[in-house]
């Protein structure tokens, strides 16, 4: 064979640039150790919390830290960091299951309405409409009103209302992928539609999941915190941040003011944390952001 | 002897949507009623400008367009008339190559699985993928160790010798290429050239070579087709259509193009075009062409069919006042 | 051999390096040319040789971190470090630069009338509105667009794509500039279009004797419109001559290796396979020492090429090459 191409470019990256950018990301490096610290130290708190959970001591009352209780006591006596790590548990697994379900409808509905165009787009983009134009605390309210309490439900009712952006942004980038020509590719060597979108669109829809379900972890704490504080959402004996939050929310300008600093800094951390993941993901998807690289088009 | 494939008054309308509910307002006649027949081993080269309808034309060939009608016919199969599996049976036998190197290369995908895929759609090579698969990069001129590169990481001329690579896997018999090198630099252009017309002597592929580089068609063409808005205006053996062009659309074309040669370049006659291309919205009737053509009267208010006026039946023109030299 | 006349524009030993932060990058070394009155030059280069980072040097439109050593001479006087307003008052007026995309250059808001209006204005507050729209039209005219005087109050849109790119042109030689720049002018357009546009220019060359400098990769069109021209390779200069001697009586194996890869409308071979130029064109951060060429080129010599950087040699009556394998004639080039 005389045509041999000789190339002088050095066998270069294995990965395709999107981890490996992430990967050098700093601010995203220090947001995903502080959030998996945060993770495990909530989740694991059965060994890590200093205290066993809801241990009393009416006869201590709320004192503030010391260096037997770092963050110091409630009102029944009941060491804060305790009671704040296991409230994370809540806090935490509501907002994960809240961006799970949310980003796994939005995918579903973006992604078939984007493939699919024509009626079924129109169809699906209206009734995207019809959620994100009703407000979302008002019905979140009401239905939590009517149909209790419980956490589960409280995870279904944030979900149906937060998919819509996902299905948003989904949609947007399957409608870009699909001209592209390499779908076009893969349906003359004979893909089927479903082959197309496992094994192309998808995959090619990773990073912009990856960023959504981050951000949407973020923004479900700071709505269930909300809710909560509002009185809507956890009901105690159940704890979570936000309605930590609830219960010391009269005690600014008091000594006791820092049971609601606690819950909130706890919060804004893990937001601040996820955001900067974030951040790096989002970052990561833009080819341009790196230094080197060759995935300049142009002609070659 | 039933051709390998065969075109006959292909038509594509595309609809034009307008309005806040997207009702067809129109239509865009891309293609206009084409045919033409290809053989084994032979390359047909379809030129034209933007707008002629060339690209359309290859979409049809290989099913990723449909056409509004007409037929496409492989080994005198109708391809609209197939059901799904007898469709899916028929991409074994025609492939296409596309323009952009860079954008028809799944960009998560390895050189590896772009190439093998097919073969696993079809169950081909069956247990012996991974080394069918180093053999086509072989016979493309990649080295081997491309395979586990990314399409980034590759140059243009490699990428699109990859999309050859995909294309050869269905051991196809015909390969539609859609301007296969004009994203690429001249330098690089030129072994991809060399490596098209290797494969063709080697394995007898017959080619669909889109293109409308006049110097690139005529260098891989054995047949030219020239199309314009949609119809195709002359046809010939290539030689013979570089020396005596009979349609004056053919000729302004032919002079426009440069020739790397200041001694030619001097003594030659440009035929400069008057004003536009119509509106493919409003396709005029008659002769498409007659509106910028300087031999226009009125006859042309028909439309011309393909015919050959002189006896060499090979070489056709749609002109109601051809060149006959 | 002397130049009749004096240049308009004289470039000597450009270089070009962008700052970056991960290490300094290359893009242009030592580039000279010169372009007499009247006169055509045909910069020619594969994309990433340089051309057209050679133009926007001459412009002053390189981005801040760009370190920019050498001369450029215009009618004498000195571009480089120039301030800005003295730059400003250069362009569009007594240097013109025509850009590729015709679409992204005209404003679509305003007719095509009022921006090449606009374009005198901008360097001579006087003429009235009634005088700038008869130029205009005068203009429109020039570069071959039918029924200018109605077309004058159309907008960029309204025009075909070879309309607009005549409209911008007729824009940017509204000031009857001395030099006109055209960085690929035609390179996107189908090749009816361009022989529209490349008369169109000519036609301007000859009413208002501007200079050329006409950047493209595309060696037919230089055949066909240059008086002379310079072949870049890789941020370097390796060829500049007359264009007749160029095709004729190559000096340099990169212009060799073009021309053999190149098919041809007027003849084909088919004995012969297209010569193809093995390798790739190395980007200014994989630049080999010595010869940028030498690792694609067949007579490349060890120890040599491969070592120093070839000078520019004189090989004939203005034909200079960058080989040192080139036979000199004597003289300084």
């Amino acid at each position: 064979m005389t045509t041999t191409d000789v190339s002088s470019e050095p066998v270069g990256v294995k990965r395709a640039g999107f981890w490996r950018r992430f990967s050098q990301h700093r601010v995203a490096g220090i947001g995903a150790v502080t959030f998996t610290l945060l993770a495990t130290a909530c989740y694991g708190a059965a060994f890590v919390a200093p205290y066993p959970k809801d241990q009393q001591n009416l006869l201590l009352g709320p004192v503030p830290p010391s260096s037997e209780h770092w963050l110091g006591t409630d009102e029944l006596g009941r060491d804060y960091l305790t009671e704040i790590l296991y409230a994370g548990q809540l806090s935490l697994s509501l907002a994960i299951g809240v961006a799970l379900i949310a980003t796994s409808i939005g995918v579903l509905v973006g992604g078939v309405a984007g493939y699919r165009g024509g009626w079924v787009d129109d169809l699906f983009m209206r009734v995207t409409d019809l959620f994100l134009v009703v407000p979302a605390i008002a019905l979140l309210a009401l239905a939590l009103q009517g149909l209790g309490q419980s956490p589960v439900t409280i995870v279904l009712v944030l979900a149906l209302i937060g998919w819509t952006y996902i299905a948003r942004v989904v949609r947007g980038q399957v409608l870009s992928l699909r001209e592209r020509e390499f779908i076009d590719a893969a349906r003359v060597i004979g893909s089927s539609n479903r082959q197309i979108l496992v094994k192309h669109i998808l995959p090619n829809l990773g990073g912009v999941i990856a960023v959504n379900v981050a951000l949407a972890v973020a923004g479900a704490i700071i709505i269930e915190s909300t809710l909560s504080f509002l009185g809507f959402g956890v009901q105690p004996p159940q704890t979570s941040w936000g309605n930590m939050l609830s219960q010391a929310s009269g005690l600014i300008g008091t000594p006791k003011v820092y049971l609601l600093y606690f819950p909130g800094f706890f919060i804004l951390v893990t937001v601040l944390a996820i955001n900067f993941v974030g951040d790096g993901l989002r970052d990561a998807l833009d080819p341009r952001s790196t230094s080197g690289g060759s995935s300049g088009r142009g002609r070659q | 002897m039933t051709p390998l494939l065969e075109v006959r008054d292909l038509v594509k309308e595309y609809p034009v949507r307008s309005g806040v509910l997207r009702r067809v307002t129109g239509s865009v006649k891309a293609v206009n009623g084409v045919s033409f027949t290809l053989e084994p081993g032979q390359t047909l080269g379809l030129v034209g400008e933007t707008g002629c309808g060339k690209s359309s034309v290859g979409r049809c060939l290989v099913n990723l367009a449909e056409p509004t009608s007409g037929d496409v016919l492989l080994g005198g199969q109708c391809l609209s008339d197939m059901s799904p599996r007898e469709l899916r049976a028929a991409r074994r036998r025609i492939q296409l190559v596309f323009q952009d190197p860079y954008a028809s290369l799944d960009p998560r995908q390895s050189v590896e699985t772009i190439v093998s895929e097919p073969l696993f759609l079809h169950g081909l090579a069956k247990g012996n993928e991974a080394g069918r698969t180093a053999e086509l990069l072989d016979l493309v001129g990649l080295n081997r160790s491309s395979l586990r590169q990314y399409p980034h990481e590759l140059s243009g001329g490699q990428r699109q010798r990859v999309g050859i690579a995909r294309a050869l896997a269905l051991e196809p018999e015909v390969i539609v290429l859609d301007e296969p090198v004009s994203a690429l630099d001249v330098s690089v252009q030129a072994g991809i050239l060399n490596l098209l017309e290797e494969l063709q002597n080697e394995l007898g592929l017959a080619y669909v070579f889109i293109a409308h580089d006049l110097s690139v068609v005529r260098h891989v063409s054995h047949q030219v087709a020239v199309m314009y808005l949609g119809r195709i205006v002359e046809c010939a053996e290539s030689d013979e259509l570089y020396a005596n062009p009979r349609h004056p659309y053919t000729k302004a074309l032919l002079s426009a193009v440069p020739v790397p040669d200041p001694r030619v370049e001097r003594h030659r006659h440009r035929i400069l075009l008057e004003g536009d291309l119509p509106s493919p919205l409003a396709l005029p009737s008659g002769c498409a062409f007659a509106s910028r053509c300087w031999k226009a009267s009125d006859e042309c208010a028909s439309i011309p069919t393909l015919t050959s006026p002189t006896s060499d039946s090979l070489h056709t023109v749609a002109c109601h006042h051809p060149e006959i030299t | 051999m002397t130049e009749p006349k004096d240049p308009v524009l004289e470039v000597d030993q450009l270089s070009v390096t962008f700052r970056a932060r991960h290490g300094d990058v290359e893009v242009l070394r030592d580039v000279s040319l010169s372009i007499g009155p009247g006169e055509t030059l045909g910069v020619v280069g594969e994309s990433g040789s340089g051309k057209s980072v050679t133009g926007a040097a001459i412009m002053g439109l390189l981005p801040s971190n760009a370190d920019v050593t050498g001369s450029v001479r215009f009618l004498g006087q000195e571009l480089l470090g120039a301030p800005e307003s003295v730059m400003r008052d250069l362009r569009g007026r007594r240097i013109a630069v025509v850009a590729q995309d015709a679409l992204t250059a005209l404003n679509p808001v305003h007719t095509v009338g009022s921006q090449i209006a606009e374009a005198i204005k901008v360097h001579d507050s006087g003429p009235t509105r009634a005088q700038l729209r008869a130029r205009a039209i005068d203009l429109l005219d020039l570069v071959g667009i039918p029924q200018p005087s109605a077309r004058v109050d159309s907008y960029p849109h309204e025009f075909s794509g070879g309309m607009r790119q005549r409209a911008l042109i007729a824009m940017t030689v509204a000031n009857e500039p001395d030099l006109i720049i055209a960085d690929e002018p035609t390179t996107a357009l189908d090749v009816t279009v361009q022989a529209q546009v490349l008369d169109v220019l000519a036609r301007i060359q000859e009413r208002t004797s501007s200079s050329l400098m006409l950047i493209t990769h595309d060696l037919g069109v230089v055949a066909g419109v240059a008086d002379r021209v310079l072949v870049m390779y890789s941020g370097s200069p390796v060829e500049s001559s007359d264009v007749d001697s160029l095709f004729h009586a190559t000096a340099h194996p990169y212009t060799r290796g073009l021309l053999a890869s190149m098919p041809r409308i007027d003849s084909r071979d088919r004995s012969v396979p297209l010569y193809r130029i093995p390798g790739l064109q190395p980007s200014p951060a994989q630049r080999p020492p010595g010869c940028p060429f030498h690792p694609r080129c067949d007579v490349a010599v060890v120890g040599t090429c491969d070592v120093d950087l070839p000078l520019p040699t004189l090989v004939g009556p203005g034909h200079i090459s960058a080989c040192h394998l080139a036979e000199s004639t004597g003289g300084r080039p």
